[in-house]
């Protein structure tokens, strides 16, 4: 039950913040435009990152127990955003055939039936349990704060000279099954537990 | 003018020649048409390979590492330049082979591929997951595809001259073939006009055409050869009865010019004496019978002369009746003895008779043979002295099976150049004119026509001083000479 009244309230906040985000971005279209030469905002950047990570990642066909949904792909975000819009905007959008759907987790329980999982800065302290919790599930974890990837995000994106780029940890996206694509790894900043990836 | 053996090798080179050109252009068109697009495919899977691993680069905004994704072309000589374009259509990595001018362009050309004389431009999408997140454009030098296209022609040229070479070489030999027959067939020609040796023939070898082309000449050849041979048998026989009319006139003239001669004789003694009679009519009677004995003796002559004619004329034109019967040859001799034994006692010529066993019956005209052998006689005593003999034999003949009858008198012979013209007419021994024996030179001639005439053969053979031999020989009845 409580997880009913929790999925209603969720769904009615993910309109409201759908109606929000399409206003936003008609606006942000409009201030896009504006500024289009100059470098688009470090979190727009990111997120679609994050969006484009998700072409170059392999999940294992039986994951999640089949409790995520047919043609969708739930990207869960933990932790407070600075920027929460630019990954709103992310909400619906089709990938591969499947929609993106745009979920913020107030527990870090809930992650696991995440396919993505972004973990924001502010969950840095809480890393190990929630690394914990996700172990053996097949989410891809992505982050963007120093030490992430070290410390086994997949992909943990930074800022280099004003551009982004990203580490990745290939031994716990094995470990979880997930495979990344060598083009992927290639771009990768530092790659961590190379040596273990692939099979 | 050409030879035909220049001629034929010519065309066939000129044949041999259009095929392999024919078979070399289409050859080498399939062979570039293929080169062309196997190098279009190669470049186009280089470019979807680098494509692909470049997506992530693209995406990622990597252009380093799109840039040494690229650099992964320097493997491939051909390719000039290269570069990626993003989405937006700007340059987001270039690659550049290393001596190479051109750069690649600022933006992306459209897709697909642009082949000129030296390049090939290859353009293509790059996409990632069914969405077009680039382009790529890649840029091939044809140089080294143009050295194998230049080795490739050579190749060809070479085989061609080769094929041609011994396409002449094969001709040279194959051409004898075809033009041996038509230069024999030449050279026979040209012999035969020359030497005109129309007895030569062609052999026809080699193809039908030719066999009939010999056929044909050979045909003309005996045609012209056998009118050849009849113009000259036609005019050797011309020739030959020319002569013998030539020999007949002069034979007439003689002939006319000695009848006359023979028939004037007589009647100029008679004329004479008649004459001489009429103008003295008181002339003694002694005197006159003489004179008139002398008369009738020359119109007998001139009788006998007249009949003698006659009888040759007869024979000669065929006209003449043979009384044939059954004949011995004995019996005939005696009435010819018996007939002209007056005229040998008058000489005082004693006549003798040899006659051999049995002789056979021959078949004749009585009278023919009785004349026969009186001429013979009559001959034999004319031109004998006084005191003579002549000695008449009967042989057998026995190859063939026949009688011989020869008559051989001890007068003063013929000289052996007279001996073979002396059975032709008006022919003695001796001068006529200055003869003082008569005799109008028909008899001998008489003689061999009535011999002949039964197919048998009259001869003489004379020793001067000693006397001549008459000999006539008969066959048989049924067999001949």
């Amino acid at each position: 039950m409580r997880s009913d009244t929790g999925t209603v309230r969720r769904r009615v906040a993910a309109a409201a913040i759908v109606l929000f985000a399409a206003g936003l971005l008609q606006g942000a279209d409009a201030f896009a435009a504006e500024r289009r030469t100059s470098a688009p905002a470090e979190y727009q950047v990111k997120a679609e990152f994050v969006y484009n990570f998700i072409k170059f990642v392999e999940w294992p066909l039986r994951g999640h127990g089949g409790n995520v949904p047919e043609g969708m792909i739930r990207f869960c975000v933990l932790g407070e955003l600075p920027d929460k819009a630019s990954f709103e905007a992310l909400d619906g959008q089709e990938i591969m055939g499947k929609h993106l759907s745009l979920v913020f987790l107030k527990k870090s329980e809930e992650s696991r039936v995440c396919q993505v999982l972004f973990l924001s800065s502010t969950v840095s302290n809480s890393l190990p349990e929630v690394l914990e919790v996700l172990q053996g599930q097949p989410t891809l974890t992505i982050g963007d704060t120093e030490g992430y990837a070290r410390r086994g995000v997949m992909i943990n994106m930074y800022l280099d000279n004003k551009r982004v780029r990203f580490n990745i940890n290939a031994e716990t996206a094995g470990a979880a099954g997930l495979r990344i694509s060598t083009k992927l790894l290639n771009l990768a900043g530092t790659l961590y537990g190379v040596s273990r990836t692939g099979k | 003018m050409r030879t035909l053996k220049q001629r034929l090798i010519l065309v066939n080179i000129a044949a041999t020649g259009a095929a392999l050109l024919v078979a070399v252009t289409l050859l080498f068109n399939s062979e570039l048409r293929t080169w062309r697009d196997a190098l279009v495919r190669d470049v186009s899977i280089k470019a979807d390979i680098i494509g692909n691993q470049s997506t992530a680069a693209l995406i990622f905004n990597a252009p380093k590492e799109a840039a040494e994704i690229l650099g992964a072309l320097r493997a491939d000589e051909q390719i000039e330049n290269a570069a990626l374009y993003t989405r937006n259509g700007m340059l987001f990595a270039a690659y550049q082979g290393t001596g190479v001018e051109d750069r690649a362009p600022r933006t992306p050309p459209a897709d697909g591929h642009d082949l000129d004389s030296d390049h090939l431009e290859l353009t293509s999408a790059i996409h990632l997951r069914n969405e077009r997140i680039g382009t790529i454009t890649i840029r091939a030098s044809l140089r080294q595809f143009r050295a194998r296209m230049l080795q490739y022609v050579l190749g060809l040229s070479v085989i061609v001259l080769l094929s041609l070479a011994a396409a002449s070489v094969l001709l040279a030999r194959l051409q004898r073939a075809v033009t041996a027959p038509v230069n024999d067939l030449v050279r026979l020609m040209g012999a035969v006009s020359r030497d005109k040796d129309y007895a030569s023939r062609a052999h026809g070898a080699g193809t039908e055409e030719f066999s009939a082309l010999a056929d044909g000449f050979n045909t003309m050849l005996s045609a012209i050869q056998s009118r050849d041979r009849d113009l000259e048998r036609s005019l050797v026989e011309l020739k030959k009865a020319y002569e013998k009319l030539e020999g007949l006139d002069q034979l007439k003239s003689d002939f006319i010019s000695t009848v006359s001669h023979e028939l004037r004789t007589p009647i100029t003694s008679i004329k004479a004496f008649v004459e001489l009679i009429l103008i003295k009519p008181d002339m003694q009677k002694d005197r006159q019978k003489k004179l008139l004995e002398t008369v009738n003796s020359e119109a007998d002559r001139l009788a006998r002369l007249i009949s003698e004619l006659l009888d040759l004329s007869r024979i000669e034109s065929g006209v003449m009746l043979w009384r044939d019967e059954d004949l011995v040859v004995e019996a005939i001799v005696r009435a010819a003895v018996a007939g002209i034994l007056p005229l040998a006692q008058k000489k005082n010529i004693r006549i003798e008779e040899r006659v051999e066993e049995g002789l056979a019956v021959v078949r004749a005209d009585r009278d023919r043979l009785v004349q026969v052998v009186m001429n013979l006689l009559s001959n034999a005593i004319k031109f004998m002295p006084a005191g003579g003999r002549i000695t008449v034999s009967m042989t057998r003949g026995d190859s063939p099976p026949g009688v011989t009858v020869s008559v051989a008198d001890t007068g003063v012979g013929i000289p052996s150049q007279d001996l073979a013209m002396i059975f032709e007419k008006f022919r003695r021994s001796g001068d006529v004119l200055t003869s003082t024996v008569e005799g109008s030179g028909l008899g001998l001639s008489i003689c061999r026509q009535i011999v002949e005439h039964y197919g048998g053969r009259i001869w003489a053979a004379s020793e001067e001083g000693k006397g001549s031999t008459f000999t006539f020989v008969l066959p048989i009845a049924g067999s001949s000479f």
